[in-house]
């Protein structure tokens, strides 16, 4: 649950970091073309794709056509199997045993625990900081009183109605600030140092009252909470730290220029005039040799310097931004595919036509698992339970079917010689500690031959080949010695037996040849009417069996079936039960057995 | 946290005064005060005394006049003689948590004059 998390969560600070570079340098190139509210606005995409990782429900799938790289470094946990490997079960039953290789999780659990919980902690102090900030903001607007100057107050009532906010916004004075400030997430007031009241001309003071009510028309004090609360999430990452701090300054300049539209382009200079004798009252000047801290003064000339050059927007600069800023939208589309959908990488779709049979449950009693079969003759799927046939989960020992075909593929092993000289280290089966052939080493299950024809064939072909076939999610991240194995590659049920009935008619032009050699590695038993060919798979995490795979078909006179039953929950999730299920069905359905 | 004491803008005036010059006599505040505004003796000891009662002054009494010093800072939401790394970090959180006029940093003369040549510049520049 947390090593998932955290593997999703470091993708998208890896998106997210590459989304941080796109936003500035898109602003540096188009600098000017952009209004500054565009470039304000543009932040929002960050915004959001920085708020989507802890939104419930939504599973991030971070691009991997975008970022092939970071897959391979980054993907679900990929496991080490080494010679360690613990062993559940020994006993010999032919095929239907479960030759299991139970995968250690411990290792990496701990470690996605720990900066997990650094996470955490960094989350709790500035969490904890910024508390106390809201108190002490909470303090300061109690300690406000209502404005009393009547000449101030009138005219705020008609700053409001110059910049069309009719919503109710307070006016108070503070004696304990020194700059004006907005308060308040759904009833905003604005409150005014007493100083400036009692200082600042009206004119001056219509226009900081103007910069203000912008703010609350934007709705900026609100947005500024969120943009807090994601400082706190993202504690951990400088990218971030510095955006943010970004977005806050172009906001100031936004309202500027939302100010200078609104009281026309030739009072700029007066408007300008006045933050300058503003920043001239606020500084502190026993302090004025210090550097000014977080390049506030920065912002201020930043502002400054956008308030001089301020022109009225056109409507083809209007247009031209707006449009610059949809294609910036398109391309944060573009670099978050599936942000929005919902487990779009773990669900397949549902063929377009299949029935489900609920009756089947009785023969899964015990156990939680989906069954799945392929009619070829009526074109029709079965299922029994649909929600799980379309969850991709770790095909395990199924994959050797493809593993064994690609090795013929490439040459590795051929129909006639596929032998495989064993290295004399002790494996808990006495059927895998002898030489191997491809129809023993499917019999048994035989993870050293398979692991063997895969390091032969190289993980760029097999990736090639899996991309090729759309095995799944095709994601070989895992490594070559057990992406299969509960591990990076995942496939769902529907899928299995899909791709099993194209393996079978051939339809991604392999050897012919090929195809019938593996097909006489799965071949399990006959009766007079049918024959059984098939494969299982158990995966174990932990000495404990949670994965159940049993997939094949049934080949007789007139038609063919291909299916699969696979077990997710239950006391024993293992190849053996799916095969036990399987036949259970199959016989019920009158297809295999007597 | 202590609730801070709600200062009227009147009193304000009265509260400038202790800020400048505490700790400062009723005598000497009477004196500023009426020199600045119209405001009567009288008037001026109500608003010492309800200060008082607010907490937002204290007084004691030296030789027979009440000397009064402030109980609350005139910036109260940035205090800026720290310079330690974690108050800073403190006022920067606060800061940031605020949509302020302007952010309430320190800026020198010479840096204000630029900005001042900065908007006429461009300003005529433009035309």
């Amino acid at each position: 649950m947390i090593a998932g998390f955290m593997v999703r969560f470091a993708i998208a600070v890896l998106v997210i970091s590459f989304l941080v570079l796109l936003i500035i340098g898109v602003k540096k190139i188009a600098g000017k073309k952009l209004s500054p509210r565009t470039h304000y606005l543009i932040w929002f995409f960050l915004l959001i794709a920085l708020t989507v990782p802890f939104l419930p429900g939504i599973s991030l799938s971070y691009g991997s056509s975008f970022f092939p790289n970071l897959n391979t470094t980054l993907s679900p946990s990929p496991r080490s199997l080494t010679e360690e490997e613990k062993v559940v079960e020994t006993a010999d039953r032919g095929w239907m045993n479960n030759f299991v290789v139970s995968v250690g999780q411990e290792r990496e659990s701990v470690v996605y625990l720990i900066v997990g919980l650094v996470w955490i902690l960094g989350i709790l102090v500035m969490g904890t900081v910024t508390i106390a900030s809201f108190l002490r903001l909470k303090r300061l607007f109690e300690a406000s009183l209502p404005l009393q100057d009547a000449v101030i107050r009138r005219l705020f009532e008609e700053c409001k109605k110059e910049a069309g906010i009719k919503k109710k916004i307070e006016i108070c004075s503070s004696a304990y600030i020194k700059s004006p400030i907005v308060l308040g997430t759904f009833k905003p007031a604005v409150i005014l140092p007493i100083q400036a009241v009692k200082e600042q001309s009206p004119e001056e003071i219509r226009y900081i009252l103007l910069h203000e009510l912008m703010h609350c028309r934007y709705l900026d004090i609100p947005i500024n909470y969120w943009i807090c609360l994601l400082r706190v999430l993202y504690w951990f990452h400088p990218l971030v730290w510095y955006a943010l701090r970004e977005v806050q300054n172009d906001r100031e300049v936004a309202c500027d220029a939302s100010v200078l539209t609104l009281v026309g382009e030739e009072q700029a200079q007066a408007y300008g005039e006045t933050l300058i004798s503003y920043a001239r009252s606020v500084s502190y000047p026993r302090f004025s040799t210090a550097s000014a801290m977080g390049g506030s003064s920065r912002q201020i000339s930043r502002r400054i310097k956008n308030i001089a050059a301020f022109q009225k927007e056109s409507i083809w600069g209007h247009l031209r931004s707006r449009g610059i800023l949809l294609l910036v939208g398109a391309a944060v589309l573009a670099v978050l595919p599936g942000l929005t959908t919902a487990a779009s990488d773990d669900e397949v779709r549902l063929p377009d036509s299949y029935k489900v049979e609920n009756s089947l449950g009785t023969y899964f009693a015990g156990y939680e698992g989906s069954f799945v079969m392929y009619d070829l003759n009526q074109e029709t799927y079965t299922l029994y339970n649909e929600k799980d046939a379309i969850k991709r989960g770790s095909p395990d020992s199924t994959y050797k079917i493809y593993s064994a075909l690609f090795a013929l593929e490439k040459g590795v092993i051929t129909g006639e010689n596929s032998k495989l000289g064993w290295n004399n280290t002790k494996y808990p089966f006495d059927s895998w500690n002898k030489d191997q052939d491809l129809k023993t080493a499917m019999k048994y299950s035989v993870n050293w031959y398979f692991k063997a024809l895969d390091e032969k064939c190289g993980l760029p072909y097999l990736k090639e080949k899996f991309e090729k076939i759309g095995y799944g999610n095709k994601d070989l991240s895992g490594g070559i010695s057990g992406y299969w194995m509960e591990s990076s590659l995942k496939i769902s049920p529907l899928e299995q037996v899909e791709l099993l009935t194209a393996f079978y008619r051939n339809d991604y032009d392999f050897n012919a040849e090929n195809i019938k050699t593996v097909q006489e590695a799965m071949f399990l038993g006959e009766t007079e009417e049918a024959a059984l060919y098939g494969k299982t798979g158990t995966g174990a995490v932990e000495g404990k069996n949670i994965n159940g795979w049993f997939l094949g078909y049934i080949e007789d006179q007139n038609n063919h079936y291909f299916f699969s039953v696979n077990l997710q929950k239950g006391a024993d999730c293992s190849g053996s039960q799916a095969a036990d299920i399987a036949l259970k069905i199959l016989k019920g359905l009158g297809i295999y057995g007597n | 946290m202590k609730k801070l004491p709600q200062i009227s803008e009147a009193e304000y005036e009265v509260m400038k005064i202790i800020w400048r010059y505490a700790p400062i006599s009723t005598n000497e505040v009477t004196e500023k005060l009426t020199a600045e505004t119209s405001w009567s003796p009288k008037t001026i000891q109500t608003m010492l005394k309800r200060l008082v009662q607010k907490e937002a002054i204290s007084f004691h009494k030296e030789s027979r006049v009440f000397v009064y010093t402030p109980l609350v800072k005139q910036t109260e939401y940035l205090e800026h003689e720290n310079n330690h790394f974690l108050n800073r970090f403190y006022d920067g959180n606060l800061t940031s948590m605020l949509t302020s006029y302007l952010g309430s940093d320190s800026i020198t003369e010479r840096e204000l004059e630029e900005l001042r040549s900065l908007l006429k510049k461009t300003k005529g520049d433009k035309r």
